[in-house]
């Protein structure tokens, strides 16, 4: 996904690039962008075409010479390296402002994302004043967030104590840890779970301990995590809800992945989602009290007042 | 064929940066092939005013001026090279990984063009950033949100920003003015921090609830609140959010059940083989989290906690929840 901004960005920094190193190869020229060669060569030929005759200086014309060297001949081209923009220092000081803020970090890795930092605000200049008023901010569960990172490092096998939601249980499994993950704001630990012979993704916010054992970890290749698909798959097991919502439970829409929407007169939505686990479902409906009530299924919606039931039997013999 | 528009910007700034004087508009638009097949003046200037925001969001700034001292209207363009240089960057090998590290975070972002941008351009000042990995930590930061875009340029330029918001649990979208002091994103969620004009007041604002149409718009006014020198914006938007306990609550957890719950609690003791007793700070928004747990939790202490919890269990198990029930247990 490339738009005309961001590919002009690579150009102008391309020829940066070029009129500082002549003669650069082709293949380390590539290297450096993070793009193909046959990438890196119709970006040439563009800039070919860039230019206006008018000024004779901003002329590139760049050629590949028969040893795959790139050169610019025109050595008076006047591009340098350009000073960061506002949102490219933003960028680069938002984020490293708050992996620096990760509580369970080894203090080395923390050391060297504090001096990058002074450094990229120096050089930035005022393009690093707005970076000031914005923030990310990642929760850690400390202890957990080091021993995990220490696992990975040393290739090493996890005991984990893990609490399910669904089940409001605290269970162990044995994993092979592959990464720790930032996913909205909350750390996660990608593994290979040997209780499920799976990928899996852990919350250390619901990992009740974890122990390091003297055991070489092997995770199979598993497919990176694209967080794009999000963090709970649909399955076509999953059972159809709707809910409907007063003005009070619009949030919910901004929690949980639905298929279908429809406003209700009242302010309110009516929300149709699929899950594969109706006591997810439950658990909101009990949430949201007077706010939300379950329509369909029927059985869920029963179920959910029957547990209502029970808990309100526990205050009147309490 | 249409020119690639990439090809009409790096002309535009090559031209810009190789001049050593004001340039007229009237001179690119001769000299730029883009401008030259532009069929009316209006569409010339729309073009041309689109491609100087476009320069100025790829870092340059853009001098107006006029050669002739004698003529007073600037309508000549130029970048010096010396006034939009990067300073020298030296990075060590680990310094340079926690760059990496950083730029990657914003892949899945409106930012990740800039992030990229921003890694080009150090690379192309000589700053060797391969991808070693620092640690095993691989951060995202989306920004999904539609107002992102525009609220951050409001934040960045120091203006009044107007949009269409409907808070949680409101009936109907507003429209309201908010001076912008600072973004936040907390557990995944972008917040706007500032004064609301219409409440006088400092206000938080969560972009997800700031409506697509009509588009936020950035008022060409200064703002007139003071700003003041640190925004906590951390503590605004988690107090916003419903973090942080005032009181002290006391609970029943059933033995291996609220895992959630012990794990917030100051205080645990066994009562008997099923149930232990917690304690836990108590503030808004509890007793909804509570209630989610069902039969497995009982609320001890404060009484008014008790009697939110047995409202909100009474509204789901459809019982009446009207005034008259309140303060009475079930």
């Amino acid at each position: 996904m490339s738009n005309a901004l961001d590919d002009t960005r690579r150009l102008l920094s391309l020829v940066a690039y070029l009129r500082e190193r002549p003669g650069a190869r082709l293949e380390d020229v590539a290297r450096a962008f993070g793009h193909d060669i046959d990438a890196i060569e119709a970006d040439l030929g563009t800039l070919h075409m860039c230019g206006t005759s008018f000024m004779a200086d901003d002329l590139l014309e760049p050629h590949v010479d028969s040893e795959g060297r790139v050169w610019l001949d025109n050595a008076d081209a006047p591009v340098r390296p350009v000073r960061l923009a506002p949102h490219e220092a933003l960028s680069l000081l938002v984020a490293l402002r708050a992996l620096a803020g990760l509580s369970g970090l080894r203090d080395r890795d923390r050391e060297a994302l504090g001096r990058v930092t002074a450094k990229l605000e120096d050089a930035a200049g005022e393009a690093a004043e707005v970076a000031a008023h914005v923030s990310v901010e990642f929760e850690t569960e400390e202890s957990s967030f080091a021993t995990m990172d220490r696992a990975i490092a040393e290739r090493r096998v996890l005991r984990l104590n893990y609490y399910v939601p669904r089940r409001d249980q605290v269970t162990e499994r044995v994993v092979d840890p592959v990464r720790l993950l930032l996913v909205e704001g909350r750390p996660y630990l990608l593994a290979w779970c040997r209780t499920a012979e799976d990928r899996r993704l852990f919350r250390l916010d619901r990992v009740v301990a974890a122990e390091l054992l003297d055991e070489a970890s092997e995770p199979p290749t598993v497919a990176p995590f694209d967080p794009a698909e999000g963090l709970v798959q649909a399955s076509p097991d999953d059972i159809e809800v709707v809910l409907e919502l007063g003005p009070g439970g619009r949030w919910v829409r901004e929690y949980y992945p639905y298929d279908a929407l429809q406003e209700l007169p009242d302010g309110g939505l009516r929300l149709t989602l699929r899950t594969p686990d109706p006591s997810v479902v439950r658990r909101l409906a009990l949430r949201l009290g007077e706010h939300g009530r379950v329509v369909s299924p029927p059985e869920l919606a029963d179920e959910v007042r029957g547990t209502a039931e029970a808990a309100l039997a526990a205050y009147a013999t309490a | 064929m249409a020119i690639p528009k990439q090809e009409r910007l790096v002309s535009l700034v090559m031209c810009l940066l190789a001049a050593r004087r004001y340039v007229t508009k009237e001179e690119l638009r001769s000299s730029i092939e883009s401008y030259r097949m532009c069929t009316s003046d209006e569409a010339f200037d729309r073009m041309f005013e689109r491609d100087k925001d476009d320069v100025r969001e790829l870092g340059f700034a853009i001098e107006t001026g006029a050669n002739d001292p004698l003529v007073e209207s600037a309508d000549g363009y130029r970048i010096r090279p010396e006034h939009n240089a990067l300073p020298p960057v030296d990075l060590d090998p680990e310094e340079a990984a926690a760059l990496a590290l950083a730029a990657g975070a914003w892949q899945q972002s409106s930012l990740s063009g800039a992030a990229t941008g921003a890694l080009y351009k150090l690379k192309a000042a000589g700053v060797e950033i391969d991808t070693a990995p620092l640690t095993a930590v691989e951060p995202r930061v989306t920004a999904r949100e539609s107002a992102f875009g525009p609220l951050l340029e409001a934040l960045r330029t120091r203006r009044p920003v107007q949009f269409t918001y409907r808070g949680s649990g409101a009936a109907e979208a507003r429209q309201r003015v908010v001076e912008p002091w600072g973004m936040s994103c907390w557990r995944g969620r972008w917040y706007l921090v500032g004064w609301a004009r219409d409440r006088e007041e400092q206000r938080v604002f969560r972009l997800e609830r700031v409506l697509d149409k009509p588009k936020p718009k950035i008022l060409r006014e200064p703002l007139r609140a003071p700003v003041p020198d640190n925004v906590d914006i951390r503590a605004q938007v988690a107090r916003f959010a419903g973090e942080g306990g005032e009181g002290t609550a006391r609970i029943r957890v059933r033995v291996g059940a609220g895992f959630p719950l012990r794990a917030r609690a100051t205080a645990v003791k066994q009562l008997d083989e099923a149930w232990d007793e917690l304690e836990l700070p108590y503030g808004h928004g509890l007793h909804n989290w509570i209630a989610e747990f069902g039969p497995d939790v009982v609320v001890v202490d404060p009484p008014e906690l008790r009697t939110a919890v047995v409202r909100q269990l009474r509204a789901a198990a459809g019982l009446p929840v009207d005034a008259a029930n309140e303060g009475t247990d079930v």
